[in-house]
């Protein structure tokens, strides 16, 4: 029993302790952290937030799940392979010198590339202040930076990719609604000109009212005609030829209003029966329908103006606040903070082995 | 086999400490039958069950092997709401006993008829200690401890109790505390005498009993 | 060799106390596996309810009741077996007369009841959603079975110290369960992590079971990836407290046994 309860401790205490031991001592390569902090930031984001200003909350739903969206994108696959061009991961990491727990395997497949890359970057994104705190662990002090300055240029260009890309999708919509409303004005302008050319006459209603004008006119005429046939027959007989005269005149200028009534409600002189007001109010509708076509066409400018105004609020730009440094002192084996790991964790298999194998001997004795 | 090393038990009374074993190491014989005698309150019954192994000591260890029974007398091992013979069927299963067979013997030996399928609760303690004997005498033991089971029921089945003892101690052999020194003479090979805080060995029973009563006068 | 007997001891006292424990729940009346399927269905319809009240949809997959079957599955693995293991002794206090009969073996004894009652019960909703047309596909069997196997040994840590702790301070029940029904609220039964803010993530970050119930989703959900529950937290948590678990039970076990 004694012999036994010995052999536990040493085996899963002692070993585990010992092996962990030399391993940060004699095995552990050194690894070197550099860390950077950035922001997304968004174009007049500072006015229209008082409330995030009063409260410290983060700032928009929008920044924070931009923050959000390049952290998804720093831990994934496509930042390895958008980082290609200014480093090679298998070079920096995967290396026989190093330590075999710590090293990345050679001719590792990309998702075991994409695995040991997650432990390697650390991304942290702080609410309240919207900062976020990017920790990079290489080899070497330089490799560190290296590598954390590749995430930084990756990121923003992907920041100013989906900030061209939001910008393009509103601006695209005004310009869409915009040479719509062009189309239409064109198109009433169109019918309107066609119309006008069709009924001959620059506009239906005045030629209306200068044939009544006319009929006026030739009016007040036969009035004077009549006037002077009724003196003149105070003078002379109405035999005498200027009577008769008189009398020629006053008639075929009541034949010619009469013929200029007829003609004032018609606008032509061709057969079709279409009355001069139907013609009126066609026109009228087509002026219309070109007057709101101007309207909407004044809007779709306006709205492009604004969403010109708006899509550059919406530029967002990636801002390093916390420039990578070298580091000087390796971040691992991080001693005292491993050990205290390594004892705990040892204490805890011996604990519960011991304690699941006495729990089993207890039972020892009986058949 | 069973051997104490270095055993300590004591419990607690209302006036102090009762120490019943004291830095005891002992071996006790093996394939005889062994008659524990001791004052009240000596803790004959508590060294019973440390054999048993239904009570543990404050320090030291019990080495136990082979086939031990519980302490016989003693009936709190059934559960109250199970039925009789769903008791029987969970010791078959501990002890690897065959149910069949078990069930069959029990059904016969303890004349408690249909009230095996009863829940235990429901019966009188006579019909327990019956049941519990019977059980005992069904499952195969290397060793019985008995506690003073030579009271249970009547006349007829104190007879039954004896013969079916009687034929297990072909096989088996058995560790019993009695106040009554006729039974302990009568069953015992050897006799341990619990002094109070330690074990003696004697292999002469008569001698012992001797021994004990003048104990026991000395002290009242 | 001595081992290897005890070993089969601990394997026929467990398995009769498992055979008994079936028969006291299960053996007298119809009720009880009744009662076992209808409290995780009670949940689901109870959650549907709300749901569709509120006009939500489901945060995950296509059916609402799977979404909350995945949740409340692990959670009443946990919430039960810390009910019956703190329960355990007490209500078998009889069969430890049975010297070879352990505290320990009544333990193992109910939770593996517990398992296979919850297994079975989810595998006849998986069955009846099947029935229904509901298009069931798990990811990942093995990743289901760590979480839970990680939930088996945190209710049972947790149990056992209940237990070590409850014949000594009677009045700890009732602190226990106020502090434990709020945490029905905040294990991600009915949400998932993903939809928390991360000020309320970090609030109910240090609820293991939180961890445990998305991975639990996230090894039957094949498009769900939580990111936020952290296996090394979780395991170390549930290990730990089983290990201090079963140290208090070994403790204190000597005790529960003197009559």
């Amino acid at each position: 029993m004694k012999i036994f309860k010995s052999l536990l401790f040493w085996l899963f205490f002692v070993t585990p302790m010992t092996l962990g031991t030399l391993y940060y001592l004699k095995v552990a390569s050194p690894q070197y952290e550099a860390n950077a902090h950035f922001t997304i930031e968004k174009q007049g984001q500072g006015q229209s937030d008082p409330l995030g200003a009063l409260t410290g909350l983060p700032g928009s739903v929008s920044s924070t799940r931009d923050a959000l969206i390049v952290k998804d994108f720093i831990e994934s696959r496509e930042v390895i392979e958008r980082t290609k061009q200014y480093f090679d991961i298998n070079e920096l990491y995967a290396r026989e010198d190093k330590d075999f727990l710590s090293r990345l395997e050679q001719d590792s497949s990309i998702e075991d590339i994409v695995e040991y890359w997650q432990k390697k970057v650390n991304v942290e994104f702080d609410t309240t202040s919207g900062i976020v705190d990017l920790k990079v662990t290489a080899f070497e002090p330089e490799s560190a930076v290296k590598v954390i300055k590749a995430i930084l240029t990756a990121s923003e260009d992907l920041v100013n990719t989906l900030s061209e890309k939001s910008r393009q999708d509103s601006l695209k919509f005004a310009r869409q609604e915009l040479k719509n409303a062009e189309t239409k004005l064109k198109n009433a302008r169109t019918d309107v000109r066609t119309f006008r050319e069709k009924e001959q006459a620059l506009s239906p209603e005045q030629s209306a009212e200068s044939k009544l004008k006319l009929v006026e006119e030739l009016e007040a005429e036969r009035a004077r005609a009549e006037a002077d046939l009724r003196s003149l027959r105070l003078e002379f007989p109405d035999t005498s030829r200027k009577i008769i005269e008189a009398k020629n005149k006053v008639f075929s200028l009541k034949k010619q209003v009469n013929i200029e009534r007829i003609r004032s409600t018609r606008i032509t002189d061709s057969t079709d029966a279409k009355t001069m007001s139907s013609i009126i109010s066609k026109h009228e509708e087509l002026l219309t329908e070109q007057g709101f076509a101007e309207k909407s066409y004044e809007a779709a400018l306006l709205n492009l103006e604004q969403s010109r105004i708006d899509a550059t609020q919406q530029h967002r730009y990636l801002i390093v606040i916390v420039q990578p440094k070298l580091p000087e002192k390796p971040s691992k084996p991080k001693t005292p903070d491993d050990y205290i790991i390594l004892f705990l964790a040892s204490l805890l298999l011996w604990g519960l082995l011991g304690l699941i194998i006495s729990s089993i001997r207890d039972h020892a004795g009986w058949m | 086999m069973i051997e104490f090393r270095n055993v300590n038990k004591a419990y607690d009374m209302a006036n102090g400490q009762n120490i019943v074993l004291k830095n005891v190491n002992f071996k006790f014989p093996e394939r005889k039958n062994i008659g524990v005698l001791g004052v009240n309150g000596a803790g004959k019954s508590t060294l019973l069950r440390l054999i048993a192994g239904s009570e543990y000591p404050d320090s030291g260890r019990i080495i136990r092997k082979g086939r031990y029974s519980w302490p016989l007398g003693f009936t709190g091992s059934f559960h109250p709401s199970l039925t009789g013979i769903e008791n029987l069927r969970f010791a078959c299963r501990i002890y690897n006993a065959d149910i069949k067979y078990v069930t069959e013997y029990v059904k016969d030996f303890s004349e408690i008829g249909d009230y095996i399928y009863e829940p235990i609760k429901t019966y009188s303690s006579g019909m327990r200690s019956r049941l519990a004997f019977a059980l005992s005498m069904a499952i195969d033991f290397e060793v019985y401890l008995v506690d003073e089971i030579m009271g249970v029921g009547d006349q007829g089945f104190q007879k039954k109790c004896k013969d079916a003892f009687a034929a297990k101690r072909e096989n088996s052999s058995i560790i019993m505390v009695s106040h009554s020194m006729a039974t302990i003479k009568e069953y015992s090979d050897v006799a341990i005498l619990l002094t109070g805080d330690n074990l003696e060995i004697h292999d002469d029973v008569e001698q012992a009993i001797e021994l004990y009563s003048a104990f026991t006068t000395a002290s009242t | 060799m001595e081992f290897l007997n005890a070993l089969n001891v601990q394997g026929r006292v467990i398995s009769a106390l498992t055979l008994r424990e079936t028969r006291a729940r299960y053996g007298n009346s119809k009720l009880g596996f009744f009662w076992a399927l209808f409290e995780p269905f009670a949940h689901v319809v109870v959650f549907i309810g709300i749901f569709s009240a509120l006009d939500r949809a489901t945060p995950l997959g296509d059916s609402m009741g799977l979404f909350i079957l995945t949740g409340i599955i692990p959670w009443l693995l946990y919430s039960n077996i810390v009910s019956n293991v703190t329960t355990g002794l007490s209500s078998n206090k009889a069969l430890l007369g049975y010297p070879q009969v352990m505290p320990i073996d009544i333990t193992i004894s109910r939770v593996a009841l517990e398992f296979s009652t919850l297994f079975l019960v989810m595998l006849f909703f998986l069955a009846i959603a099947h029935y229904m047309g509901i298009r069931i596909r798990i990811d990942s069997f093995l990743e289901m079975m760590k979480p839970t196997g990680l939930i088996i040994l945190l209710g049972t840590g947790i149990g056992l110290i209940n237990a070590a702790i409850i014949p000594h301070y009677p009045s700890y029940t009732s602190i226990f369960n106020a502090f434990s029904r709020p945490l029905y609220f905040i294990s991600g039964i009915f949400f998932t992590a993903n939809f928390l803010s991360p000020e309320v993530f970090e609030f109910v970050d240090f609820n293991p079971l939180i961890h445990l119930i998305e991975w639990f989703r996230s090894g039957y959900y094949p498009s769900f990836e939580s990111d936020l529950y952290d296996p090394e937290y979780a395991v170390f948590i549930c290990v730990g407290i089983f290990t201090l678990g079963l140290l208090v039970e070994r403790l204190s076990s000597k005790k529960a046994r003197q009559v």
